[in-house]
């Protein structure tokens, strides 16, 4: 009993009965898989140092990388809004403009040439005068585009009591011709003694019949004038004309 | 940019001030007229200096807007007309060439193809093309041309036609019929029977000129159709 007992405690101070034979099978791949591990992690600790720099400029490279994105879809955003506020395709040729689109009809070379025959007819020097009547797109009206340039021979005449400008105007829609052609609006283009554009004005017929036969004042007409100045152009022709 | 301009505005003003006692020519009365009406706009103030509308002015690249945008869109009428009369001078030009002794047909052909390229809706350029064709003896090719160029005046086709676009419909078709039976003539003094296309366009012709109201062309057409072709 004592033997037994004595065997017992032994036992259980060696622990539970473990197999013997595979003893020493399964515990060399596990000292390998420790030292392995351990390997790595060593390796880890010795790489990990310079590692976390390189973490770091990564992500600042990409941060650079999604601003400079940033920076260049707003530089091309930018690029194509002042692009199409300048109507550089219509410039360009790569579209047609709005314009084009209203009067790329057959223009009215007859109504053209009886209008500025009508205006000359009644006292208006048509010397260096182009007169467009363009048909508008969907429409029975038409619009009447005239050059006044003086590098072909155009001359105001200074000498009417209202303004000679205007009275140009009003010289070229007060015909039958016009009123045959249904000319609705009127554009009129000045160019100076070397043909470079000063100004284009354009108001509607009745406006400018309304001014003419004193219905409205002058700046009530003044108002329904739309028009460009080319400034520099003015600039060029002010030192010129002073 | 915008400096600039508002410069030109001060040095504009200042010439004008002192330009306006001595006697004005053509542009110093146009740069008045200028003046005048950028002060009613209020782009320039009473004293021709710059004000808050000059940089709204600025801004939309010295435009201003009558409020209304089918008479604003005339205000860029300039290059349809740029258009128009580059299309015109090449026409001009190729009638010269016609008009050489002997006639430069092929130089002629490719300046109205260019200006027919530019304008293809202008059937006045069209008409020429197609009637040079006729010349030169392509009278199938010509006819797309004719046929496409005399739409616009067929009276049926296009029945709210202007006193003046129907005038100016019937001196073209007429000074078309007057070239085809010139083509015709041409043909009869070497000997050949007329061409086909031609004949059938000269009919065509007529009949559209009848259409317009010119009756003593409808018989013409008839004979013309009836005629003896090859």
């Amino acid at each position: 009993m004592n033997t037994d007992t004595e065997k017992e405690k032994s036992e259980a101070a060696q622990g539970p009965m473990i197999p013997e034979v595979p003893e020493t099978g399964s515990k060399k791949p596990q000292k390998l898989e420790t030292s392995s591990r351990r390997g790595k992690k060593e390796s880890k600790q010795e790489e990990g140092e310079p590692q976390k720099p390189k973490k770091k400029k990564g992500i600042i490279r990409r941060i650079f990388f999604w601003v400079f994105m940033l920076i260049l879809v707003v530089i091309i955003a930018i690029a194509i809004l002042v692009g199409l506020a300048l109507r550089l395709p219509e410039k360009w040729g790569l579209v047609k403009s709005p314009v084009e689109k209203m009067f790329e009809y057959t223009p009215d070379r007859t109504s053209a040439a009886e209008i500025l025959a009508s205006a000359e007819a009644a006292g208006l020097s048509v010397g260096g005068i182009d007169v467009y009547v363009l048909r508008e797109k969907e429409s029975d009206q038409s619009a009447l585009y005239a050059i006044l340039d003086s590098s072909q021979g155009f001359q105001l005449n200074a000498t009417t009591e209202g303004d000679p400008f205007l009275d140009t105007m009003v010289a070229l829609v007060r015909s039958n011709a016009a009123g045959e052609a249904k000319v609705a609006r009127v554009s009129v283009e000045y160019r100076d003694a070397s043909g470079k554009p000063l100004i284009t004005l354009a108001a509607p017929t009745q406006a400018i019949l309304d001014f003419a036969d004193k219905k409205i004042t002058r700046e009530a007409f003044s108002e329904s004038l739309g028009g460009r100045v080319d400034i520099r152009n003015v600039v060029e022709a002010s030192l010129i004309a002073f | 940019m915008a400096r600039k301009y508002i410069f030109s505005f001060v040095f504009v003003s200042a010439l004008l001030l002192t330009g306006s006692g001595c006697a004005k020519s053509d542009t110093a009365l146009v740069v008045d007229f200028i003046n005048s009406w950028m002060q009613s706009r209020g782009i320039l103030d009473a004293n021709g200096k710059p004000t808050a509308g000059t940089i709204r002015y600025v801004a939309s690249g010295g435009w201003v807007s009558s409020g209304d945008k089918t008479n604003d869109a005339i205000i860029d009428g300039g290059q349809v007309v740029k258009s128009m009369k580059d299309a015109d001078e090449k026409a001009n030009t190729a009638r010269d060439a016609l008009e050489k002794n002997p006639p430069d047909q092929a130089a002629a052909l490719q300046l109205l193809t260019q200006a027919v390229d530019s304008r293809p809706n202008d059937w006045y350029l069209r008409n020429q093309k197609g009637i040079l064709l006729l010349d030169m003896g392509r009278g199938s090719e010509a006819q797309q041309y004719l046929t496409s160029a005399n739409g616009s005046c067929d009276s049926n086709k296009n029945p709210n036609m202007s006193d003046a676009q129907r005038r100016g419909c019937m001196a073209q078709l007429q000074s078309e019929a007057d070239f085809i039976a010139q083509t015709n003539n041409r043909a009869q003094a070497r000997g050949d029977a007329p061409d086909c296309a031609v004949l059938r366009q000269q009919s065509a012709v007529y009949t559209q000129l009848a259409g317009l109201g010119a009756d003593q062309y409808r018989a013409m057409a008839q004979t013309a159709a009836n005629a003896d072709c090859e």
